[in-house]
C-alpha cells in the first residue's frame, strides 16, 4: 500500500525530525571526544578553533597508555568488573528461578524489600559499607568493590530474571521432570537455553554499572595502582587544569568493552529486555 | 548440582583469596611506617612525590613513607577515614579545609615540634597565617609549604597593540579594559566570573580596590558594604556583556580560563596556579601572557587578601608522630620544598628559596613567580584579614553569595542589596564562628 503524502510529512515531522534530534545529541559529545583524543594538547584550547583533528595525532592514547596508568586502570576494572558480574548472574539466575517458581512464606513482601533497596541512593549507605569494610579488613582491597557490587546489583537483577523465568511455561518443566530431571536440572538443562536472552541482558546490565562505578572505588581504594579506570581518569583533572587531549583518550578508551560487549549482545538485549518488559 | 556447588566455591576462595593478596604485610618489618594521603593529584605529581620521598628516604633510613595520590577533592573521603580511624598519618592542606580540621580534632598541635625546630626557616608572615585557623589559641595544626599568589592574567601583546600601558591603579585599569574590547574582532576587555567562585574573586578585588584592610569591625559588622566596594561592583559588574560576553554569569574557573586562552578575553582573574596551563596553551611565549599585581587601592596600597598557605598537616591517630613530623618539616622547610613547590606551582614559604637567584622562583621562563615574590614579600603589600579561620566561610561564599552575584551582573539586585546581605550572611557567621 502507497503511504499518502500526509503520512509521510506526518513521519518526518513525528518521527524522523525528533529522532535527528535526539541522536544529533547523542552522537555529539561522542564525536567531540573522539575529536579531542586525536588533538594535540595545544590545539584544543587554543585561538584557532577546528572541528576535526588538524593535524592528526595518536599522542594522547600512546601517552596514556606508555606514560600513565591507563593500562592498570583498565586491569583493575575488568578485574572488579568480571568477578563481580559473575557471580551476580550466577546468584540471581538462582534467586529467580527460586521466585518464579517456587511459592513460599513472604515471596511477595521479599520483592518488595529487594525493590525497597533500589529506592537508597547509593550515597546514603557509603558510610555504613565502609566501615563495614573496615571492620572486614577489606578497606583497600579490590575484593570490598566486587562483594558491595554483586550486593547493590543482586535485587534489581534478581527481578529482571524472575521476569524473564516467569516467561518460561511451567509445563515444560513439568515435562522434564517427568522425565526424571530434578529441580536444578530442569533449571540448568531446560529453562536456561530458553532465556540466554535475559542472561545477557542482565548480565550486560551489571557489566556496564559496575564498569562506570565511581564512588565505591573511590571511597573504598586508597592506593592508585587499585583504581579502576572511571577514577583513574580523574587524574587528568586538577583544580588548575585539564588534559582535555589524554581524558577524551581515556574516556574513548573505556567505552570500548561496553561497546564490543553491547555490539555482541544488542539482538539478544533487544529481545530479552522486551521479553522481560512484557511476563511477569 | 554438584556443578554448582563447586562453581560457587571456586568463586568464594577466588574472592578470599583475592582479598587476601591484595594486602600490605607490614608484620615483622623493623621500619618504622608513616603514610600520607595528597589530593588533588596527577600522575607527573605523584612522580613529583615519589622523587621527594626517595631524597627523605635517603636522609632517614629507618623511615618508610607510604604515599597515596588522590585525584580531585578528597575532603569527603578524608573525612571518612578519620571517623573511621583509617585516614593517614600525614595530609596536604588548604585554607578550605583546615578550619574545619582543628575544630573535629583531626589534626595534631605541632606547635612545640615547629618551636624545637630552632630556625626560621620559614616566613613569619606564613607561620601568623596558619595559626590563624585556631581561634583558640593561635596554635599552630599544620606547617604552611607554599601559596598562590593572586594576579590579574593579562594579554600584553594586546596592551602593546593598543599602545596601552599596564594599569597601576583602579581607575586605569576601568580605561584599559574598555580600549581592548573589540566585539567585533571577538574581543573582550575581560572574562567575569559569574559562576562557581564568584564571590571569592569579587571580594579580593572589592577590598584591593577600597583598601580596606580588616573584614570585620570593632563591632563585629562585615565591612563588605563600604560605600568604596559598592561603588567597585557597580563599575565592575558594569562591565558585564559590555565589555565581557554575554556567558560569563555562568563562568567558574574552567570557563575563565578558556575565554583568555581562546583569545576571547584580554584579562582574567585567577592566580599563579594557572601558570603552567597558560604556559603550555601559549607554547612558552611570554608575550601572550603575564601575571599583573592587583592595581594599587584608592588609598594608594597595594591590599590583597590574606596568604592562604597550602601545608601539611599530622593526623590525630597517627602512631609515630616523631616519623611523621620529620617528613613534615622536610617537604615544607628542607630539601622537598622546592620540588614540591616548584612542580604544584607555588610560591614557597621558605625565605632562601625566595631569595635565591637560582631557584625557580627567579627563573625568567618563570616570571610571574618573580613578580609574585616580590609583591608578597614587598613591605608596602597590605593583606585584609579574610576570614578562613570561620570554618564555614569558604562554603557560604559557595553555597550563598555567589548566587548574589550572579542576581547583581543579572540586574535583578542591586550592587548594594548584593552587599548588604552578603555583609549581614557575614556578620551573622561571624557572631557564630569568629
Amino acid at each position: 500500500m502507497k503511504t499518502s503524502w500526509k503520512e509521510k510529512t506526518i513521519n518526518i515531522f513525528v518521527i524522523y525530525i525528533p529522532l535527528i534530534v535526539l541522536v544529533f545529541f547523542v552522537v555529539t559529545p561522542i564525536f567531540w571526544t573522539l575529536s579531542l583524543s586525536f588533538k594535540h594538547s595545544s590545539d584544543i584550547v587554543s585561538e584557532h578553533f577546528t572541528i576535526l583533528p588538524d593535524p592528526f595525532t595518536l599522542e594522547n592514547y600512546t601517552k596514556s597508555w606508555s606514560t600513565g596508568r591507563i593500562s592498570q586502570y583498565f586491569m583493575n576494572s575488568a578485574i572488579i568488573s568480571i568477578s563481580a558480574v559473575i557471580c551476580v548472574t550466577i546468584i540471581v539466575i538462582l534467586n529467580g528461578f527460586a521466585l518464579s517458581r517456587f511459592r513460599f512464606r513472604g515471596k511477595n513482601l521479599f520483592m518488595v524489600f529487594m525493590l525497597m533497596t533500589q529506592m537508597l541512593p547509593r550515597i546514603i549507605i557509603i558510610s555504613p559499607l565502609y566501615l563495614l569494610m573496615r571492620d572486614l579488613g577489606l578497606v583497600d582491597k579490590l575484593a570490598s568493590c566486587i562483594i558491595v557490587e554483586i550486593a547493590t546489583a543482586i535485587p534489581f537483577q534478581t527481578l529482571l530474571m524472575k521476569g524473564f523465568m516467569s516467561g518460561v511455561p511451567k509445563e515444560i518443566d513439568e515435562a522434564a521432570e517427568i522425565d526424571g530431571c530434578t529441580k536444578m536440572q530442569t533449571l540448568f538443562t531446560v529453562i536456561l537455553p530458553v532465556i540466554v536472552p535475559g542472561i545477557l541482558t542482565v548480565f550486560s546490565f551489571a557489566f556496564i554499572n559496575c564498569w562506570n562505578e565511581y564512588l565505591l572505588p573511590y571511597t573504598f581504594l586508597s592506593s592508585g595502582s587499585k583504581f579502576p579506570l572511571s577514577v583513574g581518569l580523574r587524574y587528568m583533572i586538577t583544580q588548575m587544569s585539564i588534559d582535555y587531549g589524554g581524558l577524551a583518550a581515556g574516556a574513548i578508551t573505556a567505552i570500548i568493552p561496553p561497546l564490543c560487549l553491547f555490539g555482541y549482545v544488542q539482538r539478544y538485549l533487544v529481545s530479552g529486555m522486551s521479553a522481560g518488559a512484557i511476563k511477569g | 548440582m554438584k556443578k554448582l556447588t563447586a562453581l560457587l566455591a571456586i568463586m568464594l576462595a577466588a574472592v578470599t583469596l583475592f582479598a587476601a593478596g591484595t594486602g600490605e604485610d607490614k608484620g615483622g618489618d623493623s621500619m618504622r611506617h608513616v603514610s600520607i594521603w595528597m589530593d588533588d593529584m596527577t600522575e607527573d605529581r605523584q612522580d613529583m612525590m615519589e622523587e621527594i620521598i626517595a631524597a627523605f628516604e635517603a636522609k632517614y633510613p629507618d623511615i618508610k613513607v607510604d604515599f597515596t595520590g588522590l585525584p580531585g577533592d578528597a575532603t569527603d573521603k578524608l573525612m571518612l577515614g578519620f571517623e573511621a580511624g583509617t585516614g593517614p598519618d600525614i595530609l596536604n592542606i588548604t585554607s578550605k579545609n583546615i578550619a574545619t580540621y582543628i575544630e573535629n580534632g583531626y589534626v595534631v598541635d605541632i606547635t612545640d615540634m615547629y618551636a624545637e625546630q630552632g630556625n626560621d626557616a620559614i616566613l613569619d608572615s606564613a607561620i601568623e597565617s596558619a595559626t590563624s585557623f585556631d581561634r583558640d589559641g593561635g596554635r599552630l595544626y599544620y606547617l604552611p609549604s607554599g601559596t598562590n599568589f593572586y594576579c590579574l592574567w593579562i594579554r600584553p601583546d594586546w596592551f602593546a597593540e593598543k599602545g596601552l600601558a599596564l594599569p597601576e591603579t583602579w581607575p586605569e585599569f576601568f580605561d584599559d579594559v574598555k580600549a581592548l574590547t573589540d566585539k567585533d574582532a571577538g574581543r573582550y576587555g575581560i572574562a567575569l566570573r559569574g559562576g562557581s567562585g564568584a564571590a571569592t574573586n569579587l571580594e579580593m578585588l572589592m577590598y584591593s580596590y577600597s583598601g580596606i584592610t580588616n573584614y570585620f569591625d570593632e563591632n563585629g559588622q562585615c565591612t563588605v558594604n563600604d560605600p568604596r566596594h559598592v561603588e567597585f561592583c557597580e563599575q565592575y559588574l558594569g562591565l558585564y556583556n559590555n565589555y565581557s560576553g554575554e556567558g560569563d554569569i555562568n563562568y567558574g574557573w574552567g570557563q575563565l580560563a578558556g575565554a583568555f586562552q581562546t583569545g576571547t578575553a584580554a584579562i582574567i582573574q585567577h592566580n599563579t596556579g594557572s601558570a603552567a596551563d597558560h604556559y603550555k596553551v601559549f607554547n612558552g611565549d611570554l608575550s601572550k601572557f603575564a601575571a599583573l599585581p592587583f592595581p594599587k587601592s584608592l588609598e594608594g596600597t597595594r591590599v590583597m587578601q590574606r596568604l592562604s598557605w597550602d601545608g601539611f598537616a599530622i593526623n590525630s591517630s597517627c602512631d609515630d608522630v616523631d616519623a611523621a613530623w620529620k617528613f613534615v618539616y622536610f617537604i615544607c622547610a628542607e630539601e622537598g620544598a622546592e620540588i614540591y613547590n616548584e612542580n604544584i606551582g607555588l610560591l614557597p614559604c621558605v625565605a632562601s628559596i625566595l631569595n635565591d637567584p637560582e631557584s625557580y622562583v627567579n627563573d625568567p621562563e618563570k616570571p610571574w613567580m618573580a613578580t609574585g615574590s616580590e609583591v608578597i614579600l614587598s613591605p608596602d603589600t597590605l593583606f585584609y584579614d579574610t576570614p578562613t579561620y570561620m570554618p564555614s566561610y569558604s562554603s557560604t561564599l559557595t553555597s550563598e553569595i555567589d548566587g548574589l552575584v550572579q542576581e547583581a551582573m543579572a540586574g535583578r539586585i542591586s550592587c548594594q542589596e548584593m552587599l548588604d546581605e552578603w555583609a549581614a550572611i557575614m556578620t551573622e557567621l561571624y557572631a557564630e564562628e569568629g
